[in-house]
């Protein structure tokens, strides 16, 4: 076993306040509110009644209750896998704290959230150390934008120190002045692995370093601690900058049930001068100190009675409506399209004013890599931003942006980049609607451009949408040219109420969105869906069906050109423009006549957009025996020289050309 | 902005994003032919970024090259400041640019068969119109379903000479046949004038199947290098002066007089310039392949590589390469190396300064 850090602070005395208990009654009746519940609760788990683990933060109880009482009514807490003491300390609600962990309807988020993931008003927690700060820092920024005097709080602990989204969020508030706290309880352990082993330097020193101010305070000092948490608070409020704020404490229970290999030894020295239990030997029969004790306990089991007959929630699952089969043609004004972009965001801004868009280079003159955003940190300087290059922080404070009820749009300059910041995309955007019981609303949008043909190479051509795609309560998006930007993007801000992820392919930026009729075909659209298919639907019945995922469209559409002049094969053409979810129903009618079917995807194929509709296809049609391929990218990283990137990635010869073999192949 | 080119009299597009590899001329602030002196600014262009103000780099006339609204790609020269005011007729330019009108529902697309059999039989497209895609299978069900259309009587006369009515677009297919007049892009066209400027007389015959292809065409393959070019003369091949002739190459056996060659051209060993092209009996009486005689120019410089094939109707451009074993069936640019059957641009050469 890991031996464990040296003592420290046990030489502290704790606190038993001369003033007595009736001075503190209310801070010590909460600290031991939550002791005695989390107590209840592990008794709970060796019982079997609680699903999962349990984390305790028996032994650091005062941090919680500081924080809490020091904040104001509206300020945001943002807290951790530890949070119980949080949550208890700000709203005393034992009911639906164990209600939730006990995975019942009557819990705060009715069991969809469980111990980690509680929510309450401004209150949120989430299993994910690094990844909440830049969320609470987001929420900061929303408080700050729509000037409403509150602050941000984040609690991590002395194992968060090691994830980098701490950091570049430190960065990010100190620059542009967001009023957050950050909470630091080091209690010397992250999960079993030693202080010792694992943290270089010194704590506050990282937070200086960012030009944050820092305060330490430690649990056994409770009363300064009140007083110390106190004046940070009002200090993040009143200058409306960072704080960072150490408290030194100690876990005295395991990590979570039953993992705790600390020598008993070891342990015993902070056991015995913990405050809690200091007080109780000190006034454990005092009149009040039993008539608090009784009533609390008497709370806590009226609570785990309450839980216990409260039945289980339901999911509810829905089918959800079949995709329209309905058709109508579709007409816009042809436009570029990285114009057409950069209007509608324009005019989002214009419309509302809680639409906040912030990437790297976005800002003008430069106005983002690809010209996005060009201008439009002139016309709203207070709501376009730069950001350093700190994706998975931009992300983090886009959630945290949403969650505070603005619209952001984040800008990642490359799509490849997203894989910096998946952890916003996978644990937090999609995760907060359903997990807090449909309580808040996602509205973040996430821009940006994937794919290759431009001589980027291997780490700034990637079609990497197959990897963001499939979350439950996501939506992805992508653009083609044969629809127009603005109209995906201003019905977007219109209807938002999911993350969105929308695909700009980079080839496109620059080509126009067109509806210009193609001679012998139609240009529909899907009736009654709010980012419908468009189809370029041959006036013939169709020889095979063609589904193109993004701005491969104008690849594909000069290979139905040719297909039909040299070949006389007509292709019935889909061009999505939501990646997911998808149904293939749309594509049932088209497929009764062709019988052929090849999907076009630029990324690779292996477990691909490409590869779910042709599953979709095999499990909707499976008896009917329709040829289906598929067209991706070589198997090969994207080469940087043009002619090895044409030998990756499809073009128009090979989609002719694979077409030709759907046609060849016999059918059944 | 300066424009991105060295020599001061062009204006050309510089690379101004990453985004486009395509821009639009938005604009031109002088008009053609005007007046413009260094530095002054001459025309607007849209980029995906922004637009882009181009100046003149030197003094004299504005000669526009693309039309505004004209989509340019990038590198490409946009206009040019001349000495000389432009012609009066070269004006076209600076005439708005032809707006793409929204095509009817009658728009059809047709097949590259379809429309050599509309080609061939003179049928008038607009037949088609509302049917969408037109296929060869198309094309032959109309010609069934119009008796009136002697084309498919296999014979070599079927192409319509004289003027015909111009049909009405209405017109049932049942009822008429749609005959376009004749515009001489016909593929019998070439070989009827050309077989038409022989005569038909035994003289001629013999002058041309005996002494010229069969008696010279082969002596050719003999004769001591100095003659060789006489020879080919003689046969009717059009030659300037150097030229270089390989005796083991073929300059067609049929038409020789369709061969027109500059200076200092090179045609290696085991190549054959054809100018003729005519299929089985079978193939040409069906229309599938019907007779061709085109003409073949190798201008000036240019170089046949060894065993390659130059195919009927194409034109090797100055200075340019055809590299061995290649099947040139597209006419071939100049300053180009050309390769592969069929051959493809593999190569320019810079050209010298001076020539356009």
């Amino acid at each position: 076993m890991a031996e464990g850090p040296e003592y420290i602070n046990v030489a502290i005395e704790p606190m038993v306040p001369d003033d007595g208990l009736d001075f503190h009654l209310d801070t010590i009746r909460t600290a031991l509110l939550i002791r005695r519940t989390e107590q209840r609760l592990l008794q709970l788990f060796s019982e079997g009644k609680l699903f999962g683990t349990v984390h305790t933060c028996i032994g650091q109880e005062f941090v919680g209750v500081a924080v809490a009482q020091a904040l104001q009514e509206h300020d945001c807490v943002f807290s951790n896998h530890r949070g119980h003491g949080h949550y208890l300390a700000r709203f005393g609600d034992v009911e639906g704290l164990i209600g939730e962990v006990m995975g019942k309807a009557c819990g705060v988020c009715a069991g969809r959230g469980g111990s980690q993931h509680l929510q309450r008003d401004t209150y949120f927690s989430n299993g994910i150390q690094g990844g909440i700060v830049p969320v609470t820092a987001g929420l900061a920024l929303a408080n700050k934008c729509r000037n409403t005097g509150a602050i941000a709080a984040c609690f991590i602990g002395d194992g968060t120190l090691g994830q980098g989204a701490l950091y570049e969020t430190m960065n990010m508030a100190s620059k542009w002045d967001l009023p957050l706290l950050i909470v630091c309880e080091n209690n010397l352990f992250a999960q079993s692995t030693s202080q010792t082993q694992t943290l270089a330097g010194d704590i506050t020193a990282r937070a200086e370093a960012f030009g944050i101010e820092t305060a330490h305070s430690n649990t056994w000092q409770w009363t300064s601690l009140m007083d110390e948490m106190a004046a940070t608070v009002d200090q993040v409020r009143s200058s409306s900058r960072p704080m960072f704020h150490r408290v030194d404490t100690f876990r005295l229970m395991a990590h979570s049930k039953g993992d705790d290999n600390r020598p008993r030894d070891y342990v015993e020295p902070y056991e015995s001068r913990d405050p809690l239990n200091t007080m109780c030997e000190a006034w454990g029969e005092d009149p009040r100190w039993k008539a608090m004790s009784d009533e609390i306990d008497e709370m806590v089991e009226a609570a785990v009675a309450k839980a216990e007959a409260s039945a289980f929630d339901d999911l509810k699952l829905t089918t959800p409506p079949p995709a329209s089969t309905g058709w109508e043609p579709l007409q816009f004004d042809r436009a570029r399209v990285v114009q057409s972009i950069s209007g509608a965001l324009g005019e989002a801004l214009e419309n509302r004013d809680d639409v906040f868009v912030l990437g790297e280079d976005i800002e003008s003159p430069y106005g983002g890599a690809f010209k996005a955003t060009m201008g439009l940190s002139l016309d709203y300087p207070d709501r376009v931003r730069n950001t350093p290059i700190s994706e998975l922080g931009i992300a983090g404070i886009g959630n945290g942006l949403a969650l505070g009820g603005m619209i952001p749009v984040v800008e990642f300059m490359f799509g490849d980049f997203t894989m910096l910041a998946s952890d916003q995309w996978v644990n937090h955007a999609s995760k907060f609607r359903f997990m807090f019981n449909d309580k808040v609303r996602m509205p973040v949008i996430y821009r940006t451009p994937m794919g290759g043909k431009r001589g980027y190479a291997s780490t700034h051509s990637q079609s990497l949408e197959k990897h963001l795609l499939g979350l439950p309560d996501t939506q992805v998006l992508c653009l083609h040219h044969r629809y127009s930007p603005a109209q995906l993007y201003s019905d977007l801000f219109a209807t938002i109420d999911l993350p969105t992820l929308v695909i700009e392919n980079k080839i496109l930026y620059g080509k126009y969105a067109t509806s210009e009729p193609l001679p012998g075909f139609s240009l529909l659209k899907q009736t009654d869906e709010r980012f419908p298919v468009v189809r370029l639907k041959p006036e013939v019945p169709a020889d095979i069906t063609m589904v193109v995922i993004g701005g491969l469209s104008l690849d594909a559409e000069e290979a139905v050109v040719r297909l039909f002049e040299e070949e006389e094969v007509a292709v019935d053409l889909f061009m999505p423009t939501q990646l997911y979810p998808f149904d293939v129903g749309v594509l049932s009618e088209s497929l009764e006549t062709s019988r052929r079917l090849l999907v076009v995807e630029e990324g690779q194929g292996f477990v691909s957009l490409a590869s779910e509709i042709l599953a979709q296809v095999a499990e909707r049609h499976g008896q009917s025996g329709i040829v289906c391929k598929r067209l991706n990218a070589s198997p090969v990283p994207i080469p940087a020289a043009r002619p090895l990137e044409e030998q990756c990635l499809p073009g128009v010869d090979d989609i002719v050309a694979r077409t030709m073999e759907v046609m060849n192949a016999p059918g059944q | 902005m300066p424009p991105a080119s060295d020599d001061p009299r062009e204006i050309r597009i510089p690379r101004e994003t990453v985004n486009d590899d395509v821009v639009t001329v938005q604009s031109w602030a002088v008009a053609h032919g005007e007046q413009v002196t260094a530095g002054q600014h001459v025309v607007d262009i849209e980029t995906s970024k922004s637009v882009l103000e181009l100046e003149a780099e030197t003094d004299g006339y504005l000669h526009h090259l693309h039309p505004a609204g004209a989509e340019v790609p990038v590198g490409e020269l946009v206009g040019r400041v001349e000495a000389e005011a432009p012609a009066a007729d070269a004006a076209s330019a600076s005439s708005p640019a032809p707006v793409p009108s929204a095509p009817s529902s009658g728009d059809v697309a047709i097949s590259r068969k379809a429309q050599v059999l509309i080609d061939k039989h003179g049928i008038d497209p607009s037949v088609f119109a509302g049917q969408g895609l037109i296929r060869e299978r198309d094309v032959r069900a109309y010609m069934e379903s119009s008796p009136e259309d002697s084309s498919e009587d296999g014979s070599i006369s079927i192409e319509p000479l004289e003027e015909s009515p111009a049909p009405a677009v209405n017109t049932s297919p049942v009822q008429a046949a749609p005959a376009k007049p004749y515009q001489g892009k016909g593929l019998f066209g070439d070989a009827k004038a050309s077989a038409g400027d022989r005569g038909t007389s035994m003289v001629v015959l013999i002058w041309n199947y005996f002494w010229r292809n069969w008696l010279l065409g082969n002596l050719v393959k003999v004769a001591p290098r100095g003659v060789i070019n006489v020879l080919h003369r003689w046969r009717g091949v059009k030659m300037g002066p150097d030229c270089f002739i390989d005796p083991t190459s073929i300059l067609e056996t049929a038409y020789p007089e369709n061969i027109s060659m500059g200076k200092d051209v090179r045609v290696t060993v085991g190549c054959i310039i054809m100018t003729h092209i005519k299929a089985p009996h079978h193939l040409r009486d069906t229309g599938m392949m019907p007779a061709v005689v085109k003409p073949v120019v190798l201008e000036d410089h240019c170089f046949i590589g060894v065993n390659s094939v130059v195919m009927p109707g194409v034109t090797v451009g100055r200075c340019s390469v055809v590299a061995s074993g290649s099947v040139v069936m597209n006419n071939v640019p100049p300053y180009t190396m050309v390769s592969g059957n069929p051959a493809k641009v593999v190569k320019q050469f810079p050209k010298p300064e001076g020539e356009a």
